[in-house]
């Protein structure tokens, strides 16, 4: 169902597709068609409504009536009205702040440009507090708080060249009234920093249609961001001024952080420890390893140096070592956590997070003897869990299994009981973790955990639409924490990359990546996908050797490096990366299996390398993914073929049969052509497409 | 009210030329587009056609004969007189449409046109309001969607079922871009029983320059002797029980306007809600210190 909607006039005209109804939403009464065309050419507003019925069509052109409506009556406080109709406005509005989404609709409106007149606002403030309007007053001391902000974006905004505006349909101002609409002006004055800035204002692009104005875009978010933060490495520099030092007193309390930061209370020692990390973050995912020290060195000093500091300067290291998690830099991260534990040695959940480290680089007896000790620092149940997980990892699923179940209370723990099914999968046991995750739901412990651990299975099994249904169904669930989020998001990517959903599979990467800059997975990721559309050049170099961090997952930055190459014919550098990652041995048995099968098809690429092929072949665990199953029985005919082994072929006939994946039967039919061309283009990108 | 004399049946008009490179140019653009010389409002353009001027004059020769035949001869003379010198635009809207309207928002904020421009969004085009477009269309063609409607008026008063709030609009924002017609579109489409493949015939439309021609040639029939501006006010603009009895000599300006087109503001404050009240006491605050300044259009 469709309509045109004006919210100024409150009138709504459906589409009977013959005819249309005019309707006056504030008394949702049937006007004439006569009123509606006289009434109408006043607004200027118009817009169109999509709805699957009437009901809910009138729903939303009256709450985006009493939206306007709202702002148009704080608009009439603001320009100042006698007391009778104050309090006649005050009212209304107190009454429609307190639906759903209103305030917020009023807040990104009143940032469309500065207050000419700020004195009344004060005074507007008070009136609502003693009138007793506390959402009114709220909102209007947030506006009036924002204005030397707001005022200094907007004349910085106004300052950027009149070139930068071209590409856009709507200009300059189509581009301003659409970061107000959509919240970027409040989120650009809030903003702590650069990145946040330029983040904020490159999200428009999703409302933009054309690829030129979504370049020109990225320039406008950088030009704008450079404005409010004029130095490169804006966070850790001390010379943040937005605002000249003779005007920072003039700034409202809680928005002094684009001011130099001068005194020491709490609330400014908390904003200075924030950007130090995000400094120190950067430095490490820029490479920059030797400032990333210094600048660690001065955090310690600064923190340390207050009563009881230590224990913050431990949060910031752990903060940092989870950023390096993210960024594969396992050596960093080592050095955060050791210098935490030097700091505080019985802290038990810095101890925890040193495990967790250890227990990634294949560390397992430390990372084993760490969670002893944390144990007895009053996390017992950390602890256990986290030991458990340990043993998963190495493989000695039945002890991961025992441990768990000694964990207090971990019958009726959600995360535990999880945690146990997730292990009984990892292990192999499909069925089994089948009913356990089923027994969780009736037992009314079915959480976000359970559906991933379900999508995952249904992935392994080839039901490849049945997993992305349940991880489209979590992304949407908004009781995900944003780093579960993120990882719902990566898991998605991968099904929807084994299933040819490459376009959707790039966005959801991409989307990952602007969330998480530093997460080396989601780049990664991002990568295969665009080597799989074609662009391996472009993917590549994105993704930098791994120098010396090796941990567990990290494989898969070589692995899709290599694939990356032998898309480009660069054969022996693909080897290196390729047989890098073949070689790790942090690795599980399903990744073994992954990481073999891209050396494997490295040394497909030409006769003499079919013997070296045939042998990684043959010493691959047997996985229960039907996908690397089909895989291999398809390298094996590939070899078969190649050796001119008939009884072979044969064999392996009968097992293809059951493949049933387009892109495997191509490649089944290019290997029964000989079409060696194609073949080695179809075994890159099905590899490639196993990157996870 | 009166039947709908009938008029002469429209022929095709020759096609027009641009005064300035003489290229035939299209009826319902602004701009010619060949050598971008300003053509004026395509509605007024069609009001202004020789056929069309030629029947509203003939009609109003009629009528003139008419009154002199009824002994209403001064009466008519004086009404042209008066609509020629003192009607007006106005359009009548919705309470909440009028205070959005006037409520101005580059009062508020600093800076609002540069950062915000005009501040409003591109009409949506009407692609489903199939009748409008059928009498609009017609009308208007392919400009329908940038027309805005009003009415003329004697007494600042709009018909009072379209709206609480009229506004009157300057004389000099809207005479170059006017043209009026001889009833309510629908009303009069509905009346002549114009078909889908049949055009309005000649002699139902004005622009500003001819606009006293057409109203005396509506009013004549119901003249009375002795009558004056108060009365003839009356009769332009008639409010009916129900929408459909309304008449008025309707007014279609080419594009919009904003708060500096508007000369005065009348209200009618019959059966309001309590928000309609509280809109239009917000409008007379509103309003009231830019009169009380000395503005003037």
């Amino acid at each position: 169902m469709k309509a045109q909607f004006s919210s100024s006039s409150g009138i709504v005209l459906l589409d009977k597709v013959h005819d249309f109804h005019a309707i006056l939403v504030p008394e949702m009464s049937l006007v004439s068609k006569e009123f509606a065309t006289m009434a109408s050419g006043i607004a200027e507003d118009w817009e169109i409504i999509e709805e699957t019925d009437e009901q809910q069509l009138l729903a939303i052109a009256a709450k985006k009536y009493k939206c306007h409506r709202c702002l148009l009556n704080i608009e009439a406080l603001l320009l100042g009205m006698p007391r009778d109709i104050q309090v006649e406005l005050l009212l209304e509005i107190e009454d429609t702040l307190k639906l759903d989404g209103v305030s917020d609709f009023v807040k990104r409106n009143l940032m469309r440009a500065p207050l000419a007149k700020n004195q009344r606002i004060e005074s507007l403030v008070y009136d609502a507090l003693s009138d007793g309007y506390a959402a009114t007053a709220n909102l209007l001391e947030f506006v009036r708080e924002s204005q030397p902000l707001l005022q200094r974006i907007a004349e910085r905004w106004l300052m950027l060249p009149d070139e930068d505006f071209r590409s856009f349909r709507n200009g300059r101002t189509g581009l301003w009234c659409a970061a107000a609409e959509s919240g970027v002006i409040i989120t650009t004055v809030d903003a702590a920093d650069f990145h946040v800035v330029e983040r904020a204002w490159n999200s428009l692009a999703l409302g933009l249609p054309s690829p030129l104005e979504r370049i020109a875009l990225t320039r406008v978010s950088k030009l704008i961001a450079r404005q409010l933060f004029p130095t490169e490495e804006p966070l850790f520099k001390a010379n943040l001024l937005l605002v000249p030092e003779d005007e920072g007193d003039g700034l409202p309390n809680g928005k002094k952080k684009w001011s130099q930061i001068k005194t020491g209370s709490p609330y400014a020692e908390f904003n200075k420890a924030l950007r130090q990390i995000q400094g120190i973050v950067t430095a490490i995912s820029e490479g920059r390893d030797h400032n990333a020290k210094a600048f660690i060195q001065e955090l310690i000093n600064d923190q340390t140096s207050i009563p009881g500091g230590e224990e913050h300067a431990v949060k910031s290291l752990c903060n940092i070592a989870s950023h390096c998690v993210e960024m594969f830099r396992t050596d960093f991260e080592f050095e955060c956590l050791d210098t935490a534990t030097r700091l505080m040695p019985h802290d038990g959940w810095t101890l925890i997070q040193l495990a967790d480290h250890m227990k990634r680089v294949g560390r397992f007896d430390d990372a084993i003897r760490l969670l002893s000790e944390a144990k007895k620092f009053g996390e017992e149940k950390v602890s256990t869990s986290s030991l458990a997980d340990v043993y998963v990892h190495m493989g000695r699923f039945e002890e991961a299994l025992e441990i768990y179940n000694t964990v207090p209370d971990g019958e009726f723990d959600p995360a535990v009981r999880g945690a146990k099914a997730d292990a009984i999968r990892r292990w192999g046991k499909l069925d089994e973790a089948k009913r356990e995750y089923e027994n969780l739901i009736i037992c009314g412990l079915g959480t976000d955990r359970v559906f991933a651990g379900q999508a995952e299975i249904a992935k392994l099994e080839g039901r490849l639409d049945d997993s992305i249904f349940l991880y489209r169904g979590l992304i949407k669930s908004p009781q995900i924490s944003p780093t579960t989020l993120i990882v719902y998001k990566l898991a998605l990517t991968n099904v929807l990359m084994r299933s040819n959903q490459f376009k959707e599979a790039y966005c959801l990467a991409d989307e990952v990546v602007q969330q998480r800059p530093f997460s080396r997975q989601a780049r990664v990721f991002r990568a295969a996908i665009a080597g799989l559309l074609g662009k391996p050049q472009q993917a590549i170099e994105e993704l930098r050797p791994m120098g010396t961090s090796h941990a567990f997952n990290e494989w898969i930055n070589e692995y899709v490096r290599g694939l990356l190459m032998l898309m480009l014919n660069r054969n022996r550098d693909a080897k290196i990366a390729l047989l890098s990652a073949a070689e790790s041995r942090l690795t599980s048995d399903h990744d073994k299996n992954i990481v073999r099968l891209g050396a494997a098809v490295c040394f497909l690429r030409d006769r003499e390398g079919v013997s070296e092929a045939h042998r990684i072949l043959n010493q691959l665990p047997t996985s229960n993914d039907l996908f690397i199953e089909s895989l291999k029985s398809i390298f094996n005919f590939h070899i078969a073929i190649s050796r001119n082994d008939r009884i072979a072929q044969e064999n392996l006939r009968k097992q293809l049969n059951e493949v049933h994946e387009p892109r495997l039967k191509d490649l089944i039919i290019a290997i029964e052509g000989k079409k060696w061309q194609d073949v080695c283009r179809i075994e890159v990108e099905m590899v490639l497409s196993l990157a996870a | 009210m009166n039947a709908i004399p009938l008029s002469r049946a429209p022929s095709s008009p020759p096609p027009e030329r641009c005064p300035n490179c003489g290229d035939e140019c299209s009826e319902s653009l602004r701009t010619c587009a060949v050598c971008g010389f300003d053509l004026g409002c395509p509605n007024v353009r069609a009001a202004q056609r020789i056929l069309e001027t030629e029947e509203v004059a003939r009609r109003f020769r009629v009528a003139r004969e008419s009154s002199r035949s009824r002994g209403v001869f001064n009466e008519f003379e004086a009404l042209s007189e008066t609509v020629e010198r003192e009607s007006h635009v106005v359009i009548a809207v919705p309470a909440n449409a009028a205070r959005t309207f006037l409520q101005d928002p580059r009062n508020l904020y600093q800076g609002y046109e540069n950062l915000v421009g005009s501040g409003i969004r591109t009409p949506a085009a009407h692609e489903s309001d199939t009748e409008r477009h059928a009498v609009s269309g017609k009308l208007f063609g392919h400009y329908a969607k940038i027309i805005r409607y009003g009415l003329l008026s004697l007494n600042n008063r709009s018909l009072v079922n379209y709206g609480s709030v009229h506004i009157r609009l300057r004389d000099i924002a809207v005479r170059d871009r006017v043209s009026f017609l001889f009833e309510n579109s629908y009303l009069l489409f509905r009346q002549l029983g114009v078909q889908a493949n049949s055009n309005l015939p000649y002699g139902y439309r004005c622009s500003w320059l001819n606009k006293k021609e057409l109203v005396a040639t509506k009013l004549e029939p119901d003249l009375m002797p002795g009558s004056g501006k108060q009365e003839w006010g009356n009769i332009l603009v008639k409010n009916g029980a129900t929408r459909d009895q309304d008449y008025c000599i309707e007014a279609h300006i080419y594009d919009s306007f904003n708060v500096n087109a508007v000369q005065d503001i009348e209200f009618n404050e019959v059966g309001l809600s309590k928000a309609d009240k509280l809109d239009i006491k917000i409008i007379k605050e509103l309003w009231t210190p830019r009169e009380a300044s000395g503005w003037q259009p």
